[in-house]
């Protein structure tokens, strides 16, 4: 997995590339700590994300609950379809910001 | 308080005090009862014997005065008779009376009317007593006309003499008083008067209430006609009858008695006049009436009574001082039992030392000091001793666990060893039968070579183990130079043997099958012929030369020999521990139970032939204890999957640490199942998903951290399944038992974790688990569509 952090704005940009699974979601989790504080807006762009196991999932929801309680927002974006399908079996597209 | 007042109730003082008390007072309640029953009866006895000689004696007195009257009064008579021509005469006649008898109150000579002519119609010369003078009176006026007095017509009717009931003498003496009434007659039998003698009935009383029988009983008399004539109510007197009285209070007992009296019957009645009561009755036979004692009940029994009173002041206070003296007395004689108890609580805490009680005045308390003291001498020495062993036990138990773990890690035990290679699956077990054993086994390959020894070092336990750990590194580093059986043999034994003072030897086998060829070349030292079980299931001993175990002889020389395995072939290695498992009947597990064991399971894989193989000699031995080691080792040479595999199904395995940087391995491995089999993408995605939520499931739970475990996850395809099975040593771990994530929870809500199962059954058509022995096996059953 890889990841390209940029700034927007107010917004923090996440792209996630490759795999998230098992093995590299402590390594997001790690990644996004220190942007949680930080930015009103947090966003992560999963256009090249091609697997997302529980544990990220775990990650996303994590940041998805940080965000909210200071105020901030977290944006999941450009989902491919295999990825948006597990977002849509766990109930995560209903409770995340998911946008196109 | 409370708990005192428990203890003071459960102590043996208190019980053997109140029993103590409870026998005495028994004794002295039947005692004073006896006593006072029989007191009672002779008191009873006694009271009526007294009462009615009391009563005797009175009647007595009375008949005597009245026999004495009437005696003094016939006796005068004669005076009247021998003087009738001297009517002033009678007043001396009268006046004698009086002074012969004292009782006699007053007198009179009463005449029929007109006797004497110059007397007139009334004439009646009386004497009476007035301040113990004697004086004298005519009685007889117009206000006294005595001749229709009872006691001159009564006399006169009978013409017998009579005593008249009680009267009060109005005009006369003016108390009340009997009359004795003697009639007097001529020579022609002709009444002429009536001489008569007064009592006062003062007298009678006085006599009659001399009867002082007890402090509250009281007498009465009664006339002829039932009258009271001495009642201690004195208006009674005269004036009420002992019939009103009974038929006033309704009572038949004292009608029956008031009839009996009048009767001048005597006897004793019984009743119940607000209190007990006696009544004593007994006639007096001259005048017809009767004298009665009242006596109470309780004042007859008043002493017995009193006598019991006082016996039970005695005895109360008696038995308390006596329960108190015995109380005293055991409580100080069991004292130092008490202290015994304390002494051994002590001793019961681990203080070896504590103080004996002192005191050893009983022969009992002086026994139970030595046994005390003899105790706690060996009990102290006991624990030390304990002690001592129990430390040096711990040391040796301590190095040798350290020692059985240097030991196993000296054998290969990561199974599949090969996991790179298809063409051979190998799986061996040792199983010391102490911590640490003489067994060894190893392997290794080397140019394609499969190099094999198995062995078993004379003995067991320490000694052999250090043998034993020497022939097994010495096997690793000869072997890898020199590939000719016999030799590595050789050289094992002349190490052996070199500086072998205690003779212990070593049997083994040695082979090296080529994997390309099949070809085996072997070398047996002493050692239970290997079985070898063909794929059509028949198991035979291999034929080896017997040689002679390692470390015997220096310089032996050993022969190979050599034959050909083919593919499908299980050779089964194994030490003598096996084939002579003993049960409690000492029966041994045997050869040809074993050859029909591995013939049976011919098709097995080497660890499916040997976990069965064991548990069937556990169960063989029963609980009976494993005394030798028992080590197996078992190989194929094993058709490559290319070659056999039909292109329809797979087969496939993947071996894992317990690190979740395999779970990159595994991504691989899933990639390309999928990719051999042209599964689309999403199938791909899906199966990595589940794949990796099962795995890092059993990663996170099966294991505690820091411990390097295998997990193997198998695949098969069948039709339209694919099925995989994740299986691992772990802890048991149900993933199915975990409870789906809640899908429908707000962000808030959700609980971080949980996914994974959810994932794996969204993505499986089904989920199994199952603890198979020391394995937990997970089957998922993914349907293509």
């Amino acid at each position: 997995m890889e990841l390209n952090i940029c700034k927007e704005n107010v917004a923090t940009i996440v792209e996630i590339i490759g795999r998230l699974d098992t093995i590299t979601a402590p390594e997001l989790e790690a990644a996004v700590k220190p942007l949680i504080a930080n930015g009103l807006e947090l966003i992560f762009d999963c256009e090249r994300l091609e697997y997302i196991s529980s544990s990220g999932l775990r990650v996303v929801i994590a940041t998805h609950k940080q965000m909210t309680a200071c105020a901030g927002r977290l944006v999941v974006r450009r989902l491919n379809r295999e990825v948006k399908s597990v977002f849509d079996l766990t109930g995560f597209s209903n409770i995340l910001n998911i946008e196109d | 308080m409370k708990a005192n007042r428990k203890l003071l109730l459960s102590s043996i003082s208190t019980h053997l005090s109140l029993f103590i008390l409870a026998v005495t007072s028994t004794l002295l309640i039947i005692i004073v009862a006896l006593n006072y029953r029989s007191s009672r009866n002779l008191v009873e006895e006694e009271s009526i014997e007294h009462a009615q000689s009391a009563l005797d004696n009175t009647i007595l007195r009375i008949d005597n005065v009245l026999t004495s009257v009437e005696t003094a009064v016939h006796n005068i008579s004669l005076m009247v008779k021998d003087n009738i021509d001297d009517p002033d005469y009678m007043y001396d006649v009268t006046r004698l009376l009086l002074v012969n008898n004292s009782y006699i109150s007053g007198s009179a000579v009463a005449f029929e009317p007109n006797y004497y002519q110059e007397k007139g119609h009334f004439y009646s010369p009386y004497s009476y007593r007035e301040n113990d003078e004697i004086l004298s009176k005519q009685l007889g006026n117009k206000d006294y006309d005595y001749h229709y007095m009872d006691w001159y017509q009564i006399p006169k009717l009978l013409d017998k003499p009579y005593w008249s009931e009680p009267y009060f003498d109005q005009g006369g003496a003016n108390v009340i008083m009997t009359t004795y009434s003697y009639p007097l007659y001529d020579e022609e039998g002709q009444l002429f008067a009536i001489l008569t003698a007064d009592i006062s009935l003062e007298w009678f009383a006085e006599q009659v209430n001399s009867i002082k029988t007890y402090p509250n009983s009281f007498n009465l008399m009664i006339g002829r006609g039932g009258t009271y004539l001495v009642h201690k109510d004195t208006d009674a007197i005269l004036n009420r009858t002992m019939f009103e009285a009974a038929m006033a209070n309704d009572d038949a007992v004292i009608f029956k008695t008031a009839h009996d009296m009048v009767d001048g019957k005597r006897g004793m009645a019984e009743y119940d006049y607000g209190e007990k009561t006696y009544l004593f009755y007994a006639p007096v036979a001259a005048t017809g009436w009767s004298v009665a004692v009242s006596c109470l009940h309780s004042d007859i029994f008043a002493k017995v009574d009193d006598m019991r009173g006082k016996v039970m002041m005695v005895a109360l206070p008696g038995l308390l001082l006596l329960v108190i003296l015995s109380y005293i007395l055991i409580k100080y004689t069991m004292r130092p039992l008490t202290d015994f108890a304390n002494s051994a609580m002590e001793i019961a805490k681990g203080n070896f030392k504590a103080e004996l009680p002192k005191n050893k005045k009983n022969y009992e308390m002086r026994t139970l000091h030595n046994s005390f003291s003899f105790m706690q001498r060996s009990l102290q020495n006991y624990i030390d001793e304990l002690q001592r062993t129990t430390a040096n036990k711990e040391r040796i138990e301590s190095e040798l666990r350290i020692a059985r773990d240097i030991q196993m890690g000296m054998l290969p035990k990561i199974f599949p060893p090969f996991p790179k290679r298809d063409d051979v699956d190998l799986y061996a077990k040792l199983n010391p039968a102490k911590e640490v054993g003489g067994d060894l086994y190893d392997f290794f390959i080397e140019d394609n070579k499969l190099h094999l020894i198995i062995g078993d070092v004379s003995g067991k336990g320490v000694p052999a183990s250090l043998v034993m750990a020497v022939t097994c590194r010495l096997f690793r580093t000869v072997a890898s130079s020199i590939h000719i059986p016999s030799q590595i043999v050789k050289v094992l034994n002349n190490a052996i043997a070199e500086s072998n003072d205690s003779n212990m030897f070593c049997t083994a086998f040695v082979g090296i099958l080529d994997l390309a060829t099949g070809h085996l070349q072997y070398c047996n030292a002493g050692h239970n012929p290997p079985i070898v079980v063909s794929s059509d299931g028949k198991a035979s001993f291999l034929p080896v030369k017997p040689n002679l175990a390692m470390g015997l002889w220096e310089d032996f020389e050993y022969q190979d020999q050599e034959c050909k395995i083919e593919k499908g072939t299980n050779i089964f290695l194994y030490t003598d521990g096996v084939n002579e498992a003993e049960n409690t009947k000492k029966e041994l597990y045997g050869e040809e139970r074993l050859l029909n064991f591995l013939s049976q399971h011919y098709a097995d894989k080497p660890r499916d032939v040997i976990e069965k193989l064991y548990d069937d000699i556990k169960g063989h031995a029963n609980d009976a204890e494993q005394n030798d080691d028992i080590t197996m080792l078992c190989c194929t040479m094993v058709e490559s999957v290319e070659t056999s595999e039909p292109s329809t199904g797979l087969s496939k395995k993947l071996v894992m640490r317990n690190n979740i940087a395999d779970i990159a391995l595994m991504a691989e491995f899933i990639e390309n199942l999928c990719e051999e089999n042209q599964l689309p993408m999403d199938a791909t995605f899906n199966l990595n998903l589940a794949i990796e939520e099962a795995v890092s499931n059993v990663m996170k739970y099966a294991y505690p951290s820091n411990e390097e475990h295998e997990i193997l996850l198998t695949v098969n395809k069948e039709n339209n399944n694919i099925i995989f099975e994740l299986s691992d040593t772990g802890k048991a771990f149900d993933p199915t038992k975990m409870k789906d994530a809640d899908v429908t929870l707000s962000a808030e809500e959700r609980p971080i974790g949980g996914l994974g199962i959810f994932l794996i059954r969204k993505i499986m058509k089904s989920v199994e688990y199952k603890r198979e022995g020391e394995r937990n096996v997970l089957i998922m059953i993914y349907e293509l569509n």
